[in-house]
Protein backbone atom coordinates (compact mmCIF):
# COMPACT_ATOMS: atom_id res chain seq x y z
CA UNK A 1 0.00 0.00 0.00
CA UNK A 2 1.38 3.54 -0.65
CA UNK A 3 2.78 6.06 1.79
CA UNK A 4 -0.01 8.34 0.82
CA UNK A 5 -2.93 6.44 0.73
CA UNK A 6 -2.16 5.49 5.09
CA UNK A 7 -2.00 8.96 5.27
CA UNK A 8 -5.57 9.11 3.81
CA UNK A 9 -6.84 6.23 5.96
CA UNK A 10 -4.93 7.67 8.83
CA UNK A 11 -6.34 10.52 8.78
CA UNK A 12 -10.06 9.77 8.15
CA UNK A 13 -10.10 10.93 4.52
CA UNK A 14 -9.98 7.17 2.68
CA UNK A 15 -12.29 4.30 4.29
CA UNK A 16 -10.82 0.94 4.84
CA UNK A 17 -12.09 -2.15 2.61
CA UNK A 18 -13.01 -5.73 4.07
CA UNK A 19 -10.48 -6.88 1.71
CA UNK A 20 -7.73 -4.36 3.35
CA UNK A 21 -8.86 -4.62 7.03
CA UNK A 22 -8.24 -8.67 6.74
CA UNK A 23 -4.84 -7.59 4.98
CA UNK A 24 -3.80 -5.26 8.21
CA UNK A 25 -5.28 -7.42 10.41
CA UNK A 26 -3.12 -10.95 8.88
CA UNK A 27 0.01 -7.90 8.32
CA UNK A 28 -0.18 -6.65 11.84
CA UNK A 29 -0.97 -10.12 13.54
CA UNK A 30 -3.71 -8.73 15.49
CA UNK A 31 -7.56 -9.46 15.12
CA UNK A 32 -9.89 -7.70 12.85
CA UNK A 33 -11.75 -7.25 16.33
CA UNK A 34 -8.80 -5.22 17.88
CA UNK A 35 -8.29 -2.92 15.13
CA UNK A 36 -12.31 -1.92 15.01
CA UNK A 37 -11.69 -1.50 18.95
CA UNK A 38 -14.09 -4.04 19.99
CA UNK A 39 -15.75 -5.61 23.02
CA UNK A 40 -14.14 -9.42 23.01
CA UNK A 41 -14.99 -12.31 25.80
CA UNK A 42 -12.39 -12.20 28.45
CA UNK A 43 -13.09 -15.56 29.89
CA UNK A 44 -11.03 -16.84 27.22
CA UNK A 45 -7.69 -16.87 28.96
CA UNK A 46 -4.30 -17.59 27.65
CA UNK A 47 -0.89 -18.34 28.80
CA UNK A 48 1.53 -16.75 29.27
CA UNK A 49 5.34 -16.75 30.57
CA UNK A 50 7.61 -13.58 30.84
CA UNK A 51 9.65 -12.53 33.78
CA UNK A 52 9.70 -9.33 36.11
CA UNK A 53 6.51 -8.04 34.84
CA UNK A 54 6.25 -6.37 38.25
CA UNK A 55 9.07 -4.34 37.80
CA UNK A 56 7.07 -3.18 34.53
CA UNK A 57 6.01 0.49 34.06
CA UNK A 58 2.48 0.89 33.78
CA UNK A 59 2.51 2.15 30.42
CA UNK A 60 4.84 -0.66 29.32
CA UNK A 61 2.36 -3.23 31.15
CA UNK A 62 -0.70 -1.74 29.78
CA UNK A 63 1.08 -2.33 26.52
CA UNK A 64 2.04 -6.04 27.62
CA UNK A 65 -1.94 -6.38 28.46
CA UNK A 66 -2.73 -4.93 24.45
CA UNK A 67 -0.45 -8.17 23.03
CA UNK A 68 -2.17 -10.53 25.41
CA UNK A 69 -5.86 -8.61 24.31
CA UNK A 70 -5.07 -8.69 20.76
CA UNK A 71 -3.53 -12.80 20.76
CA UNK A 72 -6.75 -13.69 22.53
CA UNK A 73 -9.24 -11.92 20.06
CA UNK A 74 -7.18 -12.50 16.81
CA UNK A 75 -8.13 -16.61 18.28
CA UNK A 76 -11.61 -16.26 17.90
CA UNK B 1 13.93 -20.19 44.59
CA UNK B 2 17.42 -21.77 42.90
CA UNK B 3 16.23 -24.44 40.17
CA UNK B 4 17.23 -28.09 41.29
CA UNK B 5 19.89 -29.82 39.21
CA UNK B 6 18.05 -31.82 37.77
CA UNK B 7 15.34 -29.57 35.93
CA UNK B 8 18.74 -27.66 34.72
CA UNK B 9 19.56 -31.16 33.79
CA UNK B 10 16.51 -31.78 31.94
CA UNK B 11 16.47 -28.26 30.22
CA UNK B 12 19.99 -28.86 28.61
CA UNK B 13 18.79 -32.33 27.50
CA UNK B 14 15.71 -30.61 26.02
CA UNK B 15 17.34 -27.92 24.08
CA UNK B 16 20.06 -30.38 22.70
CA UNK B 17 17.46 -32.75 21.82
CA UNK B 18 15.17 -30.07 19.68
CA UNK B 19 18.63 -29.01 18.02
CA UNK B 20 19.50 -32.55 16.96
CA UNK B 21 16.09 -33.49 15.90
CA UNK B 22 15.83 -30.20 13.78
CA UNK B 23 19.06 -31.16 11.76
CA UNK B 24 21.52 -29.18 13.28
CA UNK B 25 24.66 -30.85 14.82
CA UNK B 26 26.23 -30.08 17.43
CA UNK B 27 29.28 -28.55 16.68
CA UNK B 28 27.00 -26.09 13.78
CA UNK B 29 25.40 -22.91 14.98
CA UNK B 30 21.47 -23.47 15.92
CA UNK B 31 19.71 -20.81 13.78
CA UNK B 32 16.83 -19.78 16.65
CA UNK B 33 14.82 -18.04 14.44
CA UNK B 34 14.28 -20.70 11.80
CA UNK B 35 13.63 -23.59 14.30
CA UNK B 36 10.64 -21.24 15.54
CA UNK B 37 9.50 -20.99 12.00
CA UNK B 38 9.57 -24.66 11.32
CA UNK B 39 8.33 -25.64 15.14
CA UNK B 40 5.50 -23.82 14.06
CA UNK B 41 5.28 -21.21 16.44
CA UNK B 42 4.61 -17.04 15.50
CA UNK B 43 6.84 -14.66 16.14
CA UNK B 44 6.33 -11.24 16.83
CA UNK B 45 9.10 -8.00 17.68
CA UNK B 46 6.99 -5.53 20.38
CA UNK B 47 7.60 -1.69 21.06
CA UNK B 48 8.65 -2.54 24.61
CA UNK B 49 11.48 -1.64 26.34
CA UNK B 50 11.73 -2.56 29.83
CA UNK B 51 10.47 -6.40 28.94
CA UNK B 52 12.76 -8.88 26.92
CA UNK B 53 10.08 -10.96 25.62
CA UNK B 54 7.44 -13.15 26.64
CA UNK B 55 5.77 -16.47 25.46
CA UNK B 56 1.94 -16.57 24.63
CA UNK B 57 -0.57 -19.86 23.53
CA UNK B 58 -4.12 -20.89 23.74
CA UNK B 59 -4.19 -24.61 23.13
CA UNK B 60 -3.59 -24.13 18.98
CA UNK B 61 -1.19 -21.22 18.89
CA UNK B 62 2.24 -20.54 20.30
CA UNK B 63 3.48 -16.99 20.12
CA UNK B 64 7.01 -15.82 20.83
CA UNK B 65 7.18 -12.41 21.60
CA UNK B 66 10.89 -10.34 21.57
CA UNK B 67 11.30 -6.78 22.10
CA UNK B 68 12.50 -4.64 19.27
CA UNK B 69 14.82 -1.95 21.37
CA UNK B 70 17.23 -5.14 22.32
CA UNK B 71 20.58 -6.06 20.12
CA UNK B 72 20.22 -8.46 17.47
CA UNK B 73 22.05 -11.04 19.26
CA UNK B 74 20.19 -10.50 22.54
CA UNK B 75 17.31 -10.90 20.83
CA UNK B 76 18.05 -14.29 19.59
CA UNK B 77 18.84 -15.54 22.74
CA UNK B 78 15.17 -14.06 24.39
CA UNK B 79 13.66 -16.01 21.03
CA UNK B 80 15.31 -19.14 22.27
CA UNK B 81 14.52 -18.48 26.25
CA UNK B 82 10.94 -17.71 25.12
CA UNK B 83 11.05 -20.96 23.21
CA UNK B 84 12.27 -23.16 26.18
CA UNK B 85 8.72 -21.92 27.89
CA UNK B 86 7.00 -24.15 24.95
CA UNK B 87 9.41 -26.81 24.95
CA UNK B 88 9.37 -27.29 28.93
CA UNK B 89 5.32 -26.15 28.95
CA UNK B 90 5.54 -23.24 31.31
CA UNK B 91 3.40 -20.97 31.77
CA UNK B 92 0.47 -19.45 33.51
CA UNK B 93 -3.28 -18.71 32.79
CA UNK B 94 -3.79 -15.01 33.25
CA UNK B 95 -6.32 -12.47 32.27
CA UNK B 96 -5.60 -9.00 34.09
CA UNK B 97 -3.03 -6.19 34.77
CA UNK B 98 -3.21 -7.58 38.31
CA UNK B 99 -2.76 -11.38 37.58
CA UNK B 100 0.32 -10.45 35.40
CA UNK B 101 1.85 -8.84 37.66
CA UNK B 102 1.46 -11.05 40.59
CA UNK B 103 1.64 -14.47 38.76
CA UNK B 104 4.74 -14.06 36.96
CA UNK B 105 6.91 -12.43 39.28
CA UNK B 106 7.15 -15.69 41.14
CA UNK B 107 8.33 -18.25 39.14
CA UNK B 108 11.83 -18.42 39.11
CA UNK B 109 13.11 -21.52 38.70
CA UNK B 110 11.27 -21.59 35.10
CA UNK B 111 13.05 -19.01 34.03
CA UNK B 112 16.44 -20.16 35.17
CA UNK B 113 15.96 -23.52 33.60
CA UNK B 114 14.78 -21.44 29.83
CA UNK B 115 17.92 -20.02 30.12
CA UNK B 116 19.67 -23.00 30.41
CA UNK B 117 17.84 -24.30 27.26
CA UNK B 118 18.88 -21.27 25.54
CA UNK B 119 22.21 -21.67 26.54
CA UNK B 120 22.42 -25.44 25.36
CA UNK B 121 20.40 -24.56 22.27
CA UNK B 122 23.04 -21.12 20.83
CA UNK B 123 26.35 -22.08 22.86
CA UNK B 124 26.06 -25.94 22.75
CA UNK B 125 29.65 -27.06 24.04
CA UNK B 126 30.65 -28.70 20.72
CA UNK B 127 29.78 -25.78 19.33
CA UNK B 128 31.19 -23.07 21.17
CA UNK B 129 34.78 -25.19 20.65
CA UNK B 130 34.10 -26.08 17.36
CA UNK B 131 33.87 -22.20 16.83
CA UNK B 132 37.26 -21.47 18.21
CA UNK B 133 39.11 -24.56 17.53
CA UNK B 134 38.40 -24.46 13.76
CA UNK B 135 39.23 -20.71 13.41
CA UNK B 136 42.81 -21.18 15.09
CA UNK B 137 41.22 -19.10 18.61
CA UNK B 138 42.57 -20.62 21.71
CA UNK B 139 39.01 -21.00 23.47
CA UNK B 140 40.87 -20.40 27.02
CA UNK B 141 42.59 -17.62 26.05
CA UNK B 142 40.66 -15.63 23.85
CA UNK B 143 40.87 -11.98 21.93
CA UNK B 144 37.91 -9.63 22.68
CA UNK B 145 37.46 -10.01 18.66
CA UNK B 146 37.83 -13.51 18.25
CA UNK B 147 35.01 -14.02 21.07
CA UNK B 148 33.04 -11.55 18.94
CA UNK B 149 33.53 -13.27 16.03
CA UNK B 150 32.23 -16.66 17.61
CA UNK B 151 29.48 -14.90 19.33
CA UNK B 152 28.54 -13.14 16.06
CA UNK B 153 28.17 -16.96 14.07
CA UNK B 154 26.73 -18.56 17.16
CA UNK B 155 23.95 -15.66 16.96
CA UNK B 156 24.68 -14.52 20.48
CA UNK B 157 25.90 -11.37 21.87
CA UNK B 158 29.40 -10.49 23.03
CA UNK B 159 28.72 -10.35 26.81
CA UNK B 160 26.80 -13.43 26.64
CA UNK B 161 29.01 -15.22 25.18
CA UNK B 162 32.22 -14.18 27.31
CA UNK B 163 29.99 -15.15 30.70
CA UNK B 164 29.25 -18.59 29.04
CA UNK B 165 32.52 -19.39 28.36
CA UNK B 166 33.56 -18.37 32.19
CA UNK B 167 30.45 -19.70 33.75
CA UNK B 168 28.91 -22.65 32.30
CA UNK B 169 32.41 -23.90 30.19
CA UNK B 170 34.77 -22.79 32.66
CA UNK B 171 37.04 -22.49 29.49
CA UNK B 172 38.71 -18.67 30.79
CA UNK B 173 39.49 -17.62 33.95
CA UNK B 174 37.65 -14.97 35.82
CA UNK B 175 40.25 -12.18 35.31
CA UNK B 176 40.04 -13.04 31.48
CA UNK B 177 36.85 -12.69 31.72
CA UNK B 178 36.73 -9.37 33.31
CA UNK B 179 39.29 -8.39 30.70
CA UNK B 180 36.97 -9.60 28.07
CA UNK B 181 34.24 -7.24 29.80
CA UNK B 182 35.93 -4.50 30.05
CA UNK B 183 35.78 -4.07 25.91
CA UNK B 184 32.73 -2.96 24.46
CA UNK B 185 31.26 -4.54 21.80
CA UNK B 186 30.97 -0.90 20.17
CA UNK B 187 34.74 -0.67 19.82
CA UNK B 188 35.57 -4.38 18.56
CA UNK B 189 33.24 -3.88 15.89
CA UNK B 190 34.84 -0.23 14.89
CA UNK B 191 38.67 -1.83 15.25
CA UNK B 192 37.19 -5.03 12.96
CA UNK B 193 36.05 -2.49 9.81
CA UNK B 194 38.29 0.53 10.67
CA UNK B 195 35.53 2.71 11.49
CA UNK B 196 33.54 4.27 13.87
CA UNK B 197 30.29 1.96 13.82
CA UNK B 198 27.33 1.10 16.32
CA UNK B 199 26.15 -1.64 13.92
CA UNK B 200 26.13 -5.15 13.75
CA UNK B 201 29.50 -6.74 11.81
CA UNK B 202 29.77 -9.47 9.91
CA UNK B 203 33.26 -11.13 9.09
CA UNK B 204 32.13 -13.94 7.34
CA UNK B 205 34.67 -17.09 6.97
CA UNK B 206 34.71 -20.45 5.51
CA UNK B 207 32.95 -21.79 8.79
CA UNK B 208 29.83 -19.53 7.54
CA UNK B 209 28.98 -21.56 4.81
CA UNK B 210 25.75 -23.03 5.34
CA UNK B 211 24.72 -20.63 8.27
CA UNK B 212 22.04 -18.10 7.84
CA UNK B 213 23.10 -14.44 8.42
CA UNK B 214 19.96 -12.21 9.73
CA UNK B 215 21.81 -8.69 8.57
CA UNK B 216 20.24 -5.74 9.10
CA UNK B 217 19.72 -2.61 6.89
CA UNK B 218 22.86 -0.96 7.88
CA UNK B 219 24.69 -3.62 9.02
CA UNK B 220 28.36 -4.23 7.84
CA UNK B 221 29.83 -7.38 6.19
CA UNK B 222 33.53 -8.47 5.83
CA UNK B 223 35.52 -11.29 4.28
CA UNK B 224 32.92 -11.89 1.39
CA UNK B 225 34.91 -11.25 -2.23
CA UNK B 226 31.96 -12.01 -4.40
CA UNK B 227 28.31 -12.11 -4.96
CA UNK B 228 26.84 -14.12 -7.63
CA UNK B 229 23.57 -12.49 -9.36
CA UNK B 230 21.97 -15.49 -7.80
CA UNK B 231 22.26 -14.39 -4.20
CA UNK B 232 21.02 -11.26 -5.12
CA UNK B 233 17.89 -11.95 -7.33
Amino acid sequence: MHRPTLSNIESGERKVSAVELKLFAEGYKVSTEWLLDEETDSNSRIKLAARKLSGLKDKDLETVMRIVDSFRRNRK
Amino acid sequence: MIAPPEVLRFAAKRALKIRTVAGYSLERPCDVYELIFHSRLELQFFAVPTLEGMYLEDGHTRRICVSAFRPPGRQRFTAAHELAHSALLHGTRVDTIKELKEKTSENDVDEESADTFAACLMMSNAAVHSGFKLRNFNVHKPTPAEVYRVATWLGVGYSTLSNHLFYSMRAVSSQHLRQLLRCEPKAIKSELVRKQTTREVFELDALWAGVSVHGRVGDLFTGVTAVSDDVLA
